[in-house]
């Protein structure tokens, strides 16, 4: 019991690090393509400490409290599920869909918080936000679909273990083109451009997130921080082929081979959403449903059907 | 077992007695105690479920009768306990006698349903359940009402159609010989011989059941009665009308799959994994899912909005059904279950919300969370369940359903179930952010919290939203008695389906422990101070509360221009043209035949002179 | 002991032509005279029906002593025991209603009119005889003409010119018809008639009939020969437009049904049935489709009824059995609704001074028992369950089915359909338009309750009815039972 407590404690700090130096990785190198020197890796951790030292916060009512701890909860637990080389506490019960769930839960409770608040900013960045969503669905959905079919399990470990035997799930061709679907949708998940329309900096003052200041802040960037890192991780495990490194005798080693390896998956992951997100400018939200349920759903029905057959 | 009938007749009986004795006081208590006696008594046979409980009766020449089995039970249990609770919170809502009556009316028309034995008890009850509801809604709307009505009826006197046909060519009525007769039909066509039916036939009666069962389900194209219907009646009712009167066109559907099913896959065949009988009602379930989605998160009145969640919801059951398997007809009943469930707590609430604020539209709600804050728990639980997040009962069916529809290589329909998902975060959010956040209206800061009938009901569903979401085995052992196998092993707190797990009691632990951990984080910085809602962030623009600072009308206009095209085709408009040009031709009909005009009339009776000539000659 | 049943027939004949005298003494007595003559009808018919149905046995008398085929003679079977008891039944009804309803002069005329008519229903019904049948179908026609001009309106003179003529022209065949079979058969007996059918030259037997059937389907109200019906039944006083609906018509429909299935062996048959059939039908979609648009009630209700009776006859042209049952039982249900219907219609009409949609709005404040009447009423003839229709609409459905005519069945439900909505948008109006304040309402509203009651009693439990239809269904369909009760003596053929 113990043991799994200590467990899932460092994976959180991991997690959270890690997760922090990717939120530093996507300042830097965006300063680096915009010809500027940007802030140090470590700056988010400083900016969060920061936030949660504050002498005072406000608040607007119980729901605004707690649908931040309920989002970074619930971060927490898909963190969990997900299959961390040889670490994962529930990687039994990582099921595709419950994972894909779960990654969407925070959102939600972000929300929550963000309306009750009362800011029209707030109000109209929820609408986006959810608007988003529901136009990431329908390729998401195709995506793990054709995922679920060519493997013919749900669960994200047997995936895992299964591209250890064949190959990367990019290297198959329906899986491929759901994994073209799936970083597409990554963007909207990210919050980037082109469709960070939900936060839309400039235009709507952050969208859900501009009342929240103080330790609620803090929270969620730890919140952002890890969900980061999960998502990544998610999409390294499913379609990159994860990592499974037995070939040490000390299990330790092992162990750090395989995070080490997922780093650098997720890193990948990262650097291209990065790329893309330098590039474009932002879409309006009836533009990013359109474009969501035009090209990303056809790729991602093709790869189903593909898979199915 | 002489417990049927009683189970059956004892809420109409309630019903009559309550609208005869119109004192106040008397008539609810008679009206809840009308509801409660089948619950009761269901949950007293439960253990004798073994043995076939049966009871038939002639009545004029028919043999009628009822049957409890696990599947009838399980259907009857929901029934049961939806129908107690709406009729506890009428005892708030209800206007006047006639709403008990037709009330409990319906109630026993929706047990006869689930536990007729044969095709004309069955037909008997669901008219009297068509009719019971339809009353309820005709005090409220004419034109919902009839429109409700005629649909209904279309779709009964379809079945009745079809009962006639199956009448006509095997001479029986009771649901086993029935069966018997179609699966000996089906192994003489499989031998090459003909059948009793032939293939149009076959079409033909499988047409007129898809009709019947779909109008009552609400499914896509045949739903257009039920967002007017569900919204113009007594809220309360409607947490029995959308829970448990929707759930009898789904057990239409499994009985369709209990009668017909071996004739049906011998004349029709499979297509991909799935039977083409079965894909084109899970299709159309998809279609609904969809469908009903979309337009409720367009909706500007909160009766609208639940209204076409129902749809929708309906769309999730009508698709596991389609897809014939073992696990997906449990998932299917599972999400029934789970359906009732939350989507009664749902328009509980919205009774208890009408009830207290007397409005109906967005516009005129807000910031209730402070006021009705009992209320606002249970809508939490509800919202959580329909949205599907664990560890709630919405969940373990949703999950269900998509794992037994995309086990069968089923890519399209698995799409259709994922986007419904979405779409229900997208409605609720409206929900919840018109009416229980932001600024608060001036003329609701008198509201009071939910009045005791309807806290109790609505206490009851969301329990039992929360136990079984927790521990969703206790239902799929249920469920798996209906088909005498583990479909779905696990123990009570874990379902495990062989290719995936979800285990309910480990997932709210880890939750609770996720949630701890954020609230020490939350709880290491400094203490909070409450400000009011004027005293947010507005770019520099002072504000006050005159302002209106909560989008609370048509919050979703983006998604309204981006299904601009797809919103211009509106069923419900194709069957009102439909009807105005049967009234159109009804009054040419009648101008030209009954003209008022003798010699035309004495021309009439030569014209049959004429043909009785020539068809003797 | 049986010749008491003569009663039936010679009873309502003599208190007709008693009531000149009764003018002469005191006009005021005319009313209650009418109400006390149907009484004692009531009570013979009760007695024969009882008679009849623990026996088994059918009543024959022999007008004159003589023997058939040389003499006349009545034949009350189950069938005709039932029908006599329900005409007298509704007479009794409407001649109370008659007290209040109808006040025109000069009231002895209505009272022989009243008597007469029932005296041609149950005579037609009772009768043994092809020639007698005619005899009391030409009474009730000439009594219906004279009566739907009763009330002296330029309406309802109209409306008995076009039932004059229309009937007269399908008598005039029914004879011709009728003169046919005798030529051909040299008898008027109907059981002698059944026998020598298939005797005779199939050319003639089926011209005759087909001229029998013609001609009854006029006063049946078979589409299209039924035009004159919705006048009618509007412009008559209202007792009589009930007394029309709940068994002039029928009496028309029984005789056409009697005289189908006596003939059933002459050649073509199967023809005549299928014309019978299509007609029937489309009496059911036209007068049901006709019925949506009325803005007057009484001739909403009138176009219902016509619907009705096409149902009837549906069911009695499948040529089966279980059609011929179910027939029967839609025949006993439709009376009592379409009396109770009737006599609210009457009643509102004389109450709020017109029947007229507008008349029946907030009607359930005003009159709510009445309205309650016309509720159960509406939704028995719906066919919802829980009422009696319902049974019978059912029976008839699946009857239709099992003989195979499939089309038939969907153009029924079809205008049931129709029906629902007109019947629930008078119910809207009644209860939830409109309002007022609280009318009493006196016996006639007493008398609804308890058809009203009746109606939700059979509903509930149709198996007593139900066992009594099934034999009256027999006795019609059952033709050889029929020839061998009457004991015919052998003549020449």
């Amino acid at each position: 019991m113990l043991g799994v407590f200590l467990k899932a404690l460092l994976i959180i700090l991991y997690a959270t690090l890690v997760g922090f130096m990717f939120m530093g990785i996507i300042r830097k190198v965006t300063a680096r393509i915009q010809r500027r020197i940007g802030p140090p890796i470590y700056q988010p951790i400083i900016d969060t400490i920061k936030f949660l030292s504050k002498k005072e916060n406000i608040t607007h009512g119980v729901i605004y409290d707690f649908g931040i701890i309920f989002a970074l909860g619930a971060t927490i637990l898909a963190l969990m599920f997900i299959p961390l080389g040889g670490v994962s506490i529930l990687r039994a019960y990582g099921d595709l869909i419950l994972i894909t769930f779960l990654l969407e839960i925070p959102m939600l409770g972000i929300m929550f918080a963000a309306m009750s608040s009362g800011n029209p900013y707030a109000g109209i960045g929820a609408q986006r936000a959810l608007l988003t969503m529901l136009a990431i669905q329908v390729p998401l959905g195709f995506a793990i679909v054709a995922l679920a079919e060519y493997y013919g399990t749900f669960s994200t470990y047997e995936i895992v273990m299964a591209q250890q035997a064949h190959g990367w799930s990019i290297f198959h061709l329906p899986l491929l083109l759901a994994a073209i679907a799936y970083d597409i949708v990554l963007q909207a998940m990210f919050g980037k451009e082109p469709f960070d329309i939900m936060t839309a900096p400039g235009e709507i003052s952050l969208g859900p997130m501009v009342e929240f200041g103080g330790k609620h802040m803090g929270i969620l960037q730890i919140q952002h921080a890890i969900g980061l890192f999960a998502e990544t991780l998610f999409f390294s495990n499913i379609f990159l082929g994860g990592a499974v490194v037995t070939t040490f005798a000390n299990s330790i080693l092992n162990t750090l081979a395989t995070l080490g390896i997922l780093l650098i998956k997720q890193l990948a992951v990262l650097l291209l959403a990065i790329f893309i997100s330098t590039i474009f400018p932002r879409f309006t939200i009836d533009q990013a449903a359109r474009f969501y349920w035009k090209w990303p759903t056809i790729i991602a029905a093709l790869g189903a059907i593909l898979a199915s057959l | 077992m002489n417990e049927l009938p009683i189970i059956v007749i004892s809420p109409l009986v309630a019903g009559f007695l309550a609208w005869l004795l119109r004192i106040r006081g008397v008539r609810e208590i008679i009206g809840v105690a009308g509801s409660l006696i089948p619950l009761a008594l269901l949950i007293k046979l439960y253990p004798s479920l073994g043995e076939r409980l049966e009871f038939t009766i002639n009545v004029a020449g028919f043999k009628l009768g009822l049957m409890l089995s696990h599947l009838t039970w399980v259907f009857s249990m929901i029934a049961a306990v939806v129908g107690f609770t709406a009729i506890l919170g009428m005892i708030s809502t209800a206007r006047d006698n006639w709403e008990w009556l037709f009330a409990l009316m319906s109630l026993t028309g929706v047990l006869g349903v689930f536990m007729a034995y044969d095709l004309i008890t069955f037909f008997i009850a669901w008219e009297i359940m068509t009719f019971a509801s339809f009353m309820m809604v005709l005090k409220y709307n004419r034109h919902a009402s009839l429109k409700y009505f005629i649909l209904s009826i279309v779709g009964a006197y379809a079945m009745l159609i079809a009962i006639g046909l199956i009448y006509a060519k095997t001479g029986t009525l009771t649901f086993p010989e029935v069966s018997v007769a179609f699966t000996q039909d089906a192994m003489r066509r499989m031998m090459g011989g003909s059948g009793l039916f032939t293939k149009t036939e076959t079409m033909l009666i499988y047409g007129l059941f898809l009709l019947a069962f779909g109008v009552k389900a609400g499914m896509f194209p045949l739903h257009v009665w039920a967002p007017d219907a569900y919204s113009e009646t007594n809220q309360s009712y409607t947490a029995m009308f959308s829970g448990v009167l929707s759930k009898a066109g789904v057990y239409g559907f499994i009985l369709l799959y209990i009668l017909m099913y071996g004739k049906l896959v011998v004349e029709f065949g499979h297509f991909r994994s799935a039977p083409t009988f079965g894909y084109i009602i899970a299709f159309l379930g998809g279609l609904t899912i969809i469908v009903g989605g979309i337009l409720a998160a367009l909706q500007e009145d909160i009766r609208k909005l639940f209204a076409y969640s129902s749809i929708s919801q309906i769309g999730y059951i009508l698709v596991g059904l389609g897809v014939g398997t073992a696990l997906s007809i449990e998932a299917a009943i599972y999400h029934a279950i789970s359906h009732a469930l939350f989507k009664g707590l749902f328009f509980l609430i919205v009774a208890t919300l009408i009830y207290r604020t007397g409005k109906t539209e967005f516009k005129d709600f807000g910031g209730l969370a402070e006021k009705m804050p009992y209320t606002f728990a249970m809508a939490f639980i509800a919202i959580l369940s329909l949205a599907g997040i664990p560890p709630l009962v919405g969940f373990a069916s949703k999950w269900l359903i998509f794992e037994a529809v995309i086990h069968e290589n089923l890519p399209i329909l698995g799409g259709m179930v994922f986007f419904g998902s979405a779409i229900g975060f997208v409605y609720l959010i409206r929900f919840t952010y018109a009416v229980w956040f932001g600024q608060r209206p001036s003329d609701l800061e008198g509201t009071k919290d939910a009045p005791l009938p309807l806290a109790i009901a609505m206490g009851i569903l969301g329990a039992l939203n929360v136990v079984f979401g927790v521990a969703p085995g206790i239902v799929a052992q249920e469920l798996n008695k209906i088909f005498d196998k583990p479909v779905i092993a696990g123990n009570i707190w874990e379902l495990d389906l062989g290719f995936g797990r979800y285990n309910g009691l480990l997932l709210t632990i880890w939750m609770v422990i996720g949630v701890l951990i954020a609230a020490i984080v939350y709880f290491l910085g400094a203490n909070v101070r409450r400000v009011p809602v004027t005293d947010t962030y507005q770019s520099g623009n002072p504000i006050t509360m005159e302002y209106n600072l909560t989008i609370r009308r048509n919050f979703f206009l983006p998604l309204r221009e981006v299904m601009a095209f797809w919103l211009k085709i509106s069923f419900d408009r194709l069957y009102h043209d439909i009807w105005k040009s049967i009234e159109d031709f009804a009054e040419t009909a009648r101008n030209y035949v009954y003209n008022g005009n003798v010699q035309a009339y004495a021309w009439y009776l030569a014209i049959i002179l004429v043909i009785l000539a020539a068809m003797g000659v | 002991m049986n010749q008491v049943a003569s009663l039936l027939i010679a009873l309502p004949l003599i208190s007709a032509f008693f009531v000149p005298v009764l003018k002469q003494i005191n006009k005021s007595l005319i009313k209650p005279y009418l109400v006390l003559i149907t009484l004692i009808q009531t009570g013979i018919a009760g007695w024969v029906f009882k008679e009849v149905y623990t026996t088994g046995k059918p009543i024959i008398i022999y007008a004159g002593g003589w023997r058939p085929p040389i003499g006349i003679n009545l034949y009350i079977g189950h069938f005709a025991a039932l029908f006599v008891l329900i005409i007298a039944v509704v007479s009794f009804i409407m001649a109370i209603f008659s007290l209040k309803a109808v006040t025109t002069e000069p009231i002895d005329k209505y009272a022989m009119l009243f008597l007469l008519l029932m005296l041609g229903a149950t005579g037609m019904i009772a009768t043994g005889d092809i020639f007698n049948l005619f005899v009391f179908m030409e009474i009730t026609a000439i009594t219906a003409y004279a009566l739907t001009a009763y009330n002296k309106t330029g309406e309802a003179a109209e409306a008995s010119m076009k039932y004059i003529v229309l009937g007269g022209i399908g008598s005039s065949f029914f004879l011709v018809g009728v003169a046919l079979l005798y030529g051909a058969t040299g008898t008027l007996n109907m059981a002698q008639l059944a026998e020598l059918a298939n005797s005779i030259n199939p050319i003639v037997a089926q011209v005759g009939l087909a001229l029998i059937i013609f001609g009854l389907a006029v006063e049946a109200e078979l589409f299209p020969l039924n035009a004159w019906a919705p006048d009618a039944y509007q412009a008559a006083p209202h007792p009589i437009t009930a007394m029309f609906s709940a068994f002039v018509v029928k009496a028309g429909i029984y005789a056409l049904a009697r005289l189908l299935y006596l003939l059933q062996k002459a050649s073509g048959w199967s023809s005549i049935l299928r014309l019978l059939v299509i007609m029937a039908t489309l009496t059911v979609v036209f007068a049901e489709l006709s019925a949506l648009r009325q803005k007057d009630v009484k001739r909403m209700i009138a176009y219902s009824s016509i619907g009705q009776v096409g149902l009837i006859a549906l069911a009695f042209s499948l040529g089966t059995q279980a059609g011929v049952d179910a027939g029967v039982f839609h025949m006993v249900n439709h009376a009592i609704v379409k009396t109770l219907l009737f006599l609210a219609i009457g009643y509102v009409g004389i109450a709020m001074g017109g029947t007229t949609m507008e008349n029946f709005e907030g009607l359930g404040k005003k009159m709510p028992l009445t309205a309650l009447a016309i509720t159960v009423a509406g939704a028995a003839t719906v066919g919802v369950p829980l009422f009696n229709v319902f049974w019978s609409k059912l029976r008839i459905i699946l009857a239709t089915l099992q003989a195979g005519f499939f089309w038939a069945a969907v153009l029924v439900l079809f205008a049931s359909v129709v029906e629902a909505v007109y019947y629930f948008r008078l119910i809207h109006r009644m209860w939830f338009m409109g309002g007022g304040i609280r009318i009493k309402e006196g016996v006639i509203a007493g008398i609804l309750v308890i058809l009203a009651a009746i109606i939700i009693l059979i509903g509930v439990d149709p198996a007593p009815v139900w066992n009594i239809v099934v034999k009256a269904g027999s006795d019609i369909f059952n033709v050889a039972n029929y020839v061998k009760n009457v004991p015919l003596v052998g003549v020449g053929s």
